[in-house]
């Protein structure tokens, strides 16, 4: 899956994620579920960390399955596995794509969001890395510590101390491609257009699984 | 700017607020850097979000629009809130009203979509569903769920903000508009 051209990965995440928000039968959603997780697997990706992160979608498809449990406990299963399963086929993607390859197809709609995706990409891990001094900074003078009232403002003045330093960080980097040349468009190198490799077999494989899957799912008389 | 923004309201949510919340700092967003960046940030931020598989792809678009307009009532109702309180509790205002209309929007967009689970089903549990009629989302359980955690958050998203944005004003007041 690594090695598969963006483009061809792009393509077949939508059309697996077309058979699973098409699919009606809760065999073939369990189904697409075991598929994602064998091609994470065979992709080398923690497995299980990557479920841990896809339930975090299901609290809230639990939500819209409870309002539902009323009337089918399977049209709950079945809300709650669609969002799973989409959460899965993203983290695959995401974690078999350079972000930055997927951020230049997004160029070839909108040149403005792409600069804007390539930004923050940037920004997003310096971000998090000065956030995980501030917070380790306030947590070891107890600044989380106490009643709810004092974590509350305490958060709330380390979020203000962050917001001002990023919006800093934010100023010098602007003023620093300025003087670079940047006059607003990043010219950014979409993934070259090619023929289908060998190395696309995969992703495609998935696509064509998952919607066979969809297929067996709608003509079977399994649940 | 906008890119900065959507650093922020990426990282803020790992911040522990000693209650069972997360930001996401829309409401500031719209008031910083106004309502068609504000967009443009929410989009981004919500297919990053979309892609480390917390919040589905296929809502990017709906969800998008939903903390959209939590950006642009906070824009709004600042720009005419500040006239009469001062920043932080203007911005707290705006925050909680900006939440709590969203929350509500989310229940409508539930309640006029109209989904039949008899469509979403199929074939396989027709028999197991009653005869009279076709069903609908139970609207009143998903209210009672949803309801009372988002205006809890909005309460403390609100309070957040406003905390937040008197920090910022005592440090770097440039970066909150003043509307000369």
């Amino acid at each position: 899956m690594h090695r598969a051209s963006p483009k061809t990965k792009m393509f077949s995440a939508a059309v697996a994620l077309g058979a699973v928000i098409s699919s009606t039968s809760l065999s073939a959603l369990v189904g697409q579920f075991f598929l994602a997780i064998v091609f994470q697997a065979v992709s080398r990706l923690p497995v299980r960390r990557l479920i841990i992160w896809a339930v975090y979608p299901a609290f809230f498809a639990a939500i819209f399955a409870i309002s539902q449990a009323q009337y089918s406990l399977a049209l709950s299963a079945q809300t709650v596995l669609r969002a799973i399963d989409a959460a899965l086929l993203m983290l695959l993607l995401i974690n078999t794509t350079p972000f930055t390859k997927i951020i230049a197809l997004v160029g070839k709609v909108s040149s403005t969001l792409s600069s804007l995706a390539f930004f923050s990409y940037r920004f997003l891990f310096l971000f998090v890395e000065e956030s995980e001094r501030r917070l380790t900074a306030i947590r070891v003078r107890g600044g989380l510590h106490g009643s709810v009232w004092s974590k509350v403002r305490n958060a709330a003045s380390l979020m203000g101390l962050l917001f001002v330093s990023f919006m800093e960080s934010g100023e010098k980097v602007y003023d620093a491609i300025k003087t670079r040349g940047y006059q607003g468009r990043l010219s950014i190198e979409a993934a070259t257009a090619g023929a289908i490799t060998r190395d696309d077999g995969a992703p495609l494989l998935l696509a064509a699984l998952a919607v066979a899957i969809f297929l067996l799912g709608s003509v079977s008389h399994l649940p | 700017m906008a890119a900065v923004m959507v650093g922020v309201m990426l990282v803020v949510q790992s911040i522990p607020l000693g209650v069972p919340y997360h930001m996401n700092l829309s409401a500031l967003a719209g008031i910083v850097l106004g309502p068609w960046w504000a967009l443009l940030s929410i989009l981004v931020t919500n297919i990053a979000q979309a892609t480390f598989g917390h919040g589905g792809i296929t809502i990017v678009g709906l969800n998008t629009l939903v903390v959209w307009s939590e950006a642009l009532i906070g824009y709004y109702l600042f720009a005419v809130l500040r006239k009469a309180l001062r920043s932080p509790l203007a911005a707290g205002a705006s925050t909680f009203v900006a939440l709590t209309v969203s929350a509500f929007l989310v229940v409508g967009i539930v309640a006029i979509s109209g989904i039949d689970p008899t469509q979403a089903l199929g074939e396989h549990f027709r028999e197991f569903l009653p005869a009279a009629g076709p069903l609908q989302v139970s609207l009143m359980v998903f209210m009672i769920l949803t309801l009372p955690i988002a205006l809890g958050g909005a309460l403390v998203e609100a309070l957040v903000t406003s905390l937040l944005v008197a920090y910022v004003l005592r440090v770097k007041p440039s970066l909150i508009p003043r509307g000369d």
